[in-house]
């Protein structure tokens, strides 16, 4: 029986290769060439005739007539060409393809088409509609020097386009549609890579701020034990009194209900921001500082906080409450697990011209020299199995990529560790948001 | 000659409100020799004096200005304090391992979970002033 199920994965697992191999590996060139006996010699080498394609479903009616009239499809081996003779049906077909997301992978292109056409003004416009294919220019004339061509079409371009003289050898032609297509396979490959790991980041990141909320839970947790205790007592004592206790011990009951509510709010703030608060916006500077103090009371109070700021009732910055609260939770979090059970934290806040600067000092024993260009890397830690090498490196992300403000790390030249952060008063850099 | 009420207490919590609830609910039991305390510090201050009368303690943990362990290492490394009955009172669910191994190194008695009912608080409390009301016995004779 498990021989039958490792069979059927060894199927699925030959399945996916196939599937690989058959269906995402893009083999699909365009050839653009107005002489037939040219024509011929593509059709020869790089495809065989196969039977009419089943018409495309026509969205576009006229157009779709006009590009099947003077085409045709082949195929051989690996490729799968469409060779076309006027620039015109050449961009209804790229048009086409990519619409139906069948793109080509690569283009020959004839540099004089007929007419007047010029192949290298053509390509310009499959570029400008396809973002992806390679071209190669192929021309009996060497009536374009190459610096020209990259004048054309420009530096951003330039590594996807190919330079063919006429008459051509056989395996230039196949080699150079062999070298192209596999070229624009492992930009796909790269791409498709990029955005699973750009994906799998982001998952991490918000992973990783779920631990400062849990961090914060904690705290939020210990809180409520006492609220709970002042109900719980304060009712159980109310019932074994007098009468007039009982009021007394009503407010007291109702007060309690009025703090838990309001812790319940922030956490829920820290946990599920809103979207006001996650926006971009003027804000006071010292507002997600005290927002995290608030957060983390519970947690400092064996600690001893002193907090230096000017002009902390004008000052402001245009940020992210939310995400520089996360970045002080951090920084909060970090500098208590530096110095232990309790230990002193200075803060400051002041305006420095185009930015704001925070401060974030402990009083621990500092981070040590060699490691200290490292501790904002990702999944760096000195916590063992306690720390997952992100806290630092998110707060470094919020404030130099999100913000583009500064993130230092330094040790104080007294005592301790000491976090600077920078965040620019307006977000002009970025251009103007909605 | 004695009973377990004569037994003089020492309640230790910066919540003000929950240190009330928690004095009531022991003079609501028939203890009537409390004293309290809203830091560590204040606590050690008074504990380190000898002719002070305390034979239990009641301490909350995350405490600002002396935290419920620094009163607790305090009383251990007091020669003459250093048996001292030591309830720990904390909300934390969650102890961290820290904590535990913490306190176990100093030797807690019993701890307590806020919030708690006033039944549980007297069962606790009452075994501790029982222990300790045998070992003055013990010393006596």
């Amino acid at each position: 029986m498990s021989s039958e199920r490792a069979k059927s994965l060894q199927e699925i697992e030959e399945q996916k290769k196939n599937k690989l191999r058959d269906v995402s590996y893009n083999r699909r060139i365009l050839v653009v060439e107005d002489e037939p006996e040219i024509a011929d010699s593509y059709r020869r080498l790089l495809g065989q005739p196969i039977q009419q394609r089943k018409q495309r479903r026509s969205s576009r009616g006229g157009m779709q007539k006009m590009a099947s009239a003077g085409s045709e499809s082949l195929e051989r081996e690996k490729f799968i060409i469409d060779i076309v003779h006027t620039a015109e049906d050449a961009l209804v077909r790229i048009e086409d393809s990519v619409d139906e997301n069948r793109p080509y992978a690569m283009a020959f292109v004839d540099v004089l088409l007929g007419e007047g056409k010029d192949g290298i003004e053509l390509v310009r416009e499959i570029f400008s509609m396809d973002s992806d294919i390679n071209c190669v220019f192929v021309t009996a004339y060497q009536d374009r020097s190459v610096d020209s061509i990259h004048d054309l079409l420009g530096q951003e371009n330039s590594n996807r386009w190919d330079y063919l003289n006429k008459p051509f050898s056989d395996g230039e032609i196949l080699q150079k549609a062999r070298s192209s297509i596999s070229l624009w396979n492992m930009r796909q490959q790269r791409d498709l890579k990029q955005q699973e790991l750009s994906e799998a980041r982001s998952r991490l990141l918000s992973s990783e701020r779920m631990v400062s909320v849990a961090a914060v839970a904690r705290g939020v947790g210990h809180e409520f034990g006492n609220i709970l205790l002042h109900i719980m007592g304060r009712a159980e004592l109310s019932r074994m009194g007098e009468e007039e206790d009982m009021k007394h011990g009503l407010d007291v009951i109702l007060k309690a209900c009025e703090t838990a509510t309001g812790i319940l709010e922030k956490f829920n703030g820290l946990a599920k921001p809103s979207e006001e608060k996650k926006k971009h916006q003027s804000i006071l500077a010292m507002q997600p500082l005290n927002e995290a103090l608030d957060l983390m009371s519970h947690q400092l109070m064996s600690f001893e906080v002193n907090i230096t700021a000017n002009e902390d009732d004008v000052l402001t910055c245009e940020a992210s409450s939310h995400s520089l609260v996360q970045v002080f939770v951090n920084l909060i979090m970090n500098a208590m697990d530096a110095m232990g059970e309790s230990g002193r934290i200075d803060i400051s806040l002041k305006d420095d011209g185009d930015w704001v600067e925070y401060r974030v000092r402990d009083f621990g024993p500092g981070i040590p020299e060699h490691i200290i260009d490292h501790v904002t890397e990702a999944f760096f830690t000195t916590k063992g199995n306690n720390g997952t090498g992100l806290g630092l490196a998110i707060c470094r992300e919020i404030v130099e990529i999100e913000h583009g403000g500064e993130f230092v790390v330094k040790n104080h030249c007294q005592q301790g560790a000491e976090f600077v952060i920078r965040v620019p008063k307006t977000q002009a850099w970025e251009g103007k948001s909605e | 000659m004695s009973s377990e009420n004569d037994l003089s207490i020492v309640v230790v919590d910066d919540d003000a409100l929950a240190r009330s609830i928690i004095v009531e609910f022991l003079q609501s039991f028939g203890y009537s020799k409390i004293k309290q305390f809203g830091s560590g510090d204040q606590a050690i201050k008074y504990i380190q004096d000898v002719n002070n009368p305390v034979d239990l303690v009641l301490s909350d943990w995350e405490m600002p200005n002396g935290t419920g362990l620094s009163l607790l290492k305090a009383v251990r490394c007091n020669t003459v304090r250093k048996d001292l009955h030591f309830m720990m009172v904390t909300s934390q669910r969650s102890q961290e391992r820290f904590k535990i191994s913490q306190a176990a190194k100093w030797r807690v008695d019993a701890y307590l979970i806020k919030p708690f009912r006033g039944k549980v608080l007297r069962e606790k409390v009452d075994e501790l002033a029982q222990s300790a009301m045998r070992e003055r016995a013990k010393q006596a004779s």
